[in-house]
């Protein structure tokens, strides 16, 4: 599997989730999960990439 | 980051188009879906150099539009981000439970090569919440790729699938 995912390093206590359960989602004033997710060839990038900098994350698809 | 549970294969033409210098991820597994709920894009969140998640907004953001060119080109440059929360909008959060479970089951059967079984458990969430885009829209991709895939998206047939409730 090429990514990860922790919800208990969520700070707060969110469990947020892909496997036990989705009730809580994140919200403004939550810590950002650690993530990785592959790049269009391949590569890992993930939270730990923009350590100590200011990022936006833009969400778009294809269709 | 291309929300494409068809994976780059789909997503990396348009990034190309888009001669996008920044990092482009492929979340086809739904990861950021389960993690912030929205049911539509595109999206945007904003988080600081610690980490803390200081803006989003669900459906619609657009750096060229000029309103959030300035909350984008704001928090790059301000030494104050307290006023950011105020102005989040989730207005197309994805809150129905059964509906997500659906959602991600039918993924799961998606990406086992069950695309009969994927469908009916999309078609099942959206029946449950029909203003979910983020599930209604892949599978008119899935279905339909030559009005996505072959050129310019087709949006006026995507206006018809709408007006006619598909």
């Amino acid at each position: 599997m090429w990514y990860i995912y922790r919800s208990r390093m969520i700070p707060n206590g969110r469990t947020g989730g892909t496997e036990a359960g989705m009730t809580a989602v994140l919200q403004v004033g939550d810590k950002m999960p650690i993530f990785e997710l592959p790049t269009m060839e391949g590569q890992a990038v993930g939270l730990e990439d923009f350590a100590g900098k200011r990022f936006i994350i833009f969400m778009w698809a294809s269709w | 980051m291309a929300i494409d549970f068809q994976g780059s294969v789909k997503a990396t033409a348009f990034v190309a188009h888009a001669h996008a210098t920044y990092a482009n991820v492929v979340d086809s597994a739904n990861l950021f879906g389960d993690l912030f709920g929205f049911q539509a894009i595109p999206n945007a969140v904003f988080v600081d150099e610690t980490g803390i998640i200081r803006y989003m907004k669900f459906g619609g953001f657009d750096i060229r539009m000029p309103a959030d060119k300035v909350l984008a080109e704001g928090f790059a440059g301000s030494p104050n981000l307290e006023d950011l929360a105020a102005q989040s909008e989730r207005g197309y959060a994805f809150e129905d439970e059964e509906a997500r479970r659906l959602y991600r089951d039918g993924l799961e059967r998606f990406k086992s090569g069950d695309l009969k079984s994927a469908l009916t458990l999309w078609r099942s969430s959206v029946s449950l919440v029909p203003n979910n885009w983020i599930v209604r829209k892949q599978i008119w991709a899935l279905e339909n790729p030559e009005k996505f895939y072959s050129g310019e998206v087709d949006f006026d047939w995507q206006k018809v699938q709408i007006a006619a409730g598909r």
